[in-house]
């Protein structure tokens, strides 16, 4: 099954650092670099490609829609429904209270630190 | 107590005031006989024997007066030698015509008295003695009494005496004075509750009265005179004193200490704000730059791609250099405040 990633950051060094190791992991994978959690929620909308694994790599800090803003609104509208789709928190955060936070969503599939190691990568992106 | 008795027994000035020469020598002879180490001083008149008190009044033991003195007798000679205060145990000698008066001297200070015609040297020791011991208890505890009122009015905690009943203020404490800026007068004219702002009083008074031994929050506010408010914790206990049911109330003053708590709570805010800025801010150029270093480490081959990312690892570390600097700066804040 063809593999859609969406890296969700507005560190735009970040982005491209982990479009590249993706890129290595994955060589035929899709990759959409999305600024804020607003942008991300519309990118993934307009995706109608019901044949594709979705892969969301989602940071806690950004400006217009954060991380649990985004994640808030994926319960909401209940993305689920029609969709297979994995989302990972990357954050370069190890405060424990986001950890906290992020077990509250129990359909996560996980909470990484930055940076994402290509061994990250290899398990999220077969995995799913 | 006993010592002091001893000491007392042991080096004994006695003034007799008697106009009778022979009552005198009957006197004196008796002392000498009964005490070692006694001093008698004889005075023939009142006037005589007043200034000699006014002059050493320490130095007198006790003083036996007679009742009929050539030009004070009965209740104007009692009267005057009372209004004098000498504070010295005195024992009124006199025949049996004066003896209703000597009894009436008992209730107006007197010690004791002893009828001249039954006076044999044993009763004569025996009232000395007892007189004596009687005054040291009522020194003792007339120093008490001054001690434990120093303790009240030179306690560095504003303090006050209540009626436990209305809460009136019966009294109160320097420290109370000075803290609240209300006079001695002014205090008396108050009940307790009106240094509390009206939303508490009922509540005050209330704990006061079923004397509850703790408020269950001891936090209230007190207005000082000049309107200023200020937090206050409450300790209070009952007692009993001269036969009436009094409160003995403590402030503590604990304004400052709640100023501290908040702004230790701001500080560790801000602290807490460093944690997590640490956690996301510090972290996001230092992971940047782990990941350039992965990426470096695959594409170590193509050289226009290296120099890319040499630059980029110089932009985050600069990042990162701003940012603990910052950090520094916040955390210097803190001491200024």
């Amino acid at each position: 099954m063809k593999k859609e990633l969406y890296i969700i950051d507005d560190d735009n060094i970040y982005r491209m650092i982990a479009s590249r190791m993706i890129t290595r992991v994955a060589p035929d994978a899709l990759i959409t670099e999305c600024e804020n959690g607003q942008i991300g929620l519309s990118a993934l909308a307009q995706n109608t490609n019901l044949d594709s694994e979705i892969i969301v790599l989602l940071d806690i800090n950004m400006p217009i829609l954060n991380g649990w803003g985004f994640l808030d609104q994926i319960v909401d509208l209940n993305f689920f429904k029609n969709s297979t789709i994995k989302i990972y928190i990357v954050s370069s955060s190890t405060d424990e209270s986001d950890l906290l936070k992020a077990q509250q969503y129990d359909f996560l599939g996980g909470f990484l630190h930055k940076p994402l190691s290509k061994e990250d990568l290899i398990s999220i992106i077969d995995i799913s | 107590m006993s010592g002091l008795i001893k000491d007392n027994l042991d080096n004994l000035t006695i003034l007799v005031i008697e106009d009778n020469i022979g009552d005198f020598v009957l006197i004196e002879d008796y002392l000498l006989d009964q005490f070692q180490n006694i001093k008698v001083i004889h005075n023939y008149d009142y006037k005589s024997a007043v200034e000699l008190l006014q002059n050493s009044p320490e130095n007198i033991s006790l003083i036996l007066m007679d009742l009929n003195l050539p030009e004070l007798g009965g209740l104007s000679l009692i009267n005057s030698m009372l209004s004098h205060n000498f504070e010295i145990p005195i024992i009124i000698l006199t025949g049996y015509t004066d003896l209703e008066m000597a009894k009436k001297s008992l209730q107006m200070g007197f010690y004791d008295y002893l009828v001249k015609d039954e006076i044999n040297p044993v009763i004569l020791h025996k009232t000395i003695t007892f007189t004596l011991n009687r005054s040291s208890f009522i020194n003792q505890l007339e120093h008490e009494k001054q001690n434990y009122e120093n303790l009240f009015n030179f306690n560095p905690q504003p303090t006050w005496l209540l009626d436990s009943k209305s809460l009136k203020i019966l009294n109160a404490n320097l420290a109370a004075q000075l803290k609240y800026g209300l006079s001695h007068h002014n205090f008396l004219k108050m009940h307790f509750t009106q240094l509390h702002p009206s939303a508490e009083e009922q509540m005050v008074r209330n704990n006061l009265i079923k004397r509850d031994k703790e408020f269950p929050r001891n936090n209230f506010t007190h207005i000082l005179s000049d309107g200023k408010e200020i937090n206050v914790n409450i300790y209070f206990r009952e007692i009993n004193s001269e036969g009436y049911s009094r409160l003995i109330v403590q402030t503590n003053d604990i304004s400052e200490t709640l100023k501290h708590i908040s702004t230790i709570e701001v500080q560790n805010a801000k602290l807490r704000n460093i944690a997590w800025t640490q956690s996301h801010v510090v972290r996001a150029p230092i992971s940047r730059i782990l990941g350039i270093i992965n990426l470096l480490e695959e594409e170590k081959e193509n050289q226009e791609e290296f120099m890319f990312w040499m630059s980029q690892l110089k932009i985050s570390t600069n990042e990162m250099d701003q940012i603990v600097k910052n950090i520094v700066s916040d955390s210097s804040s803190f001491e200024e405040e």
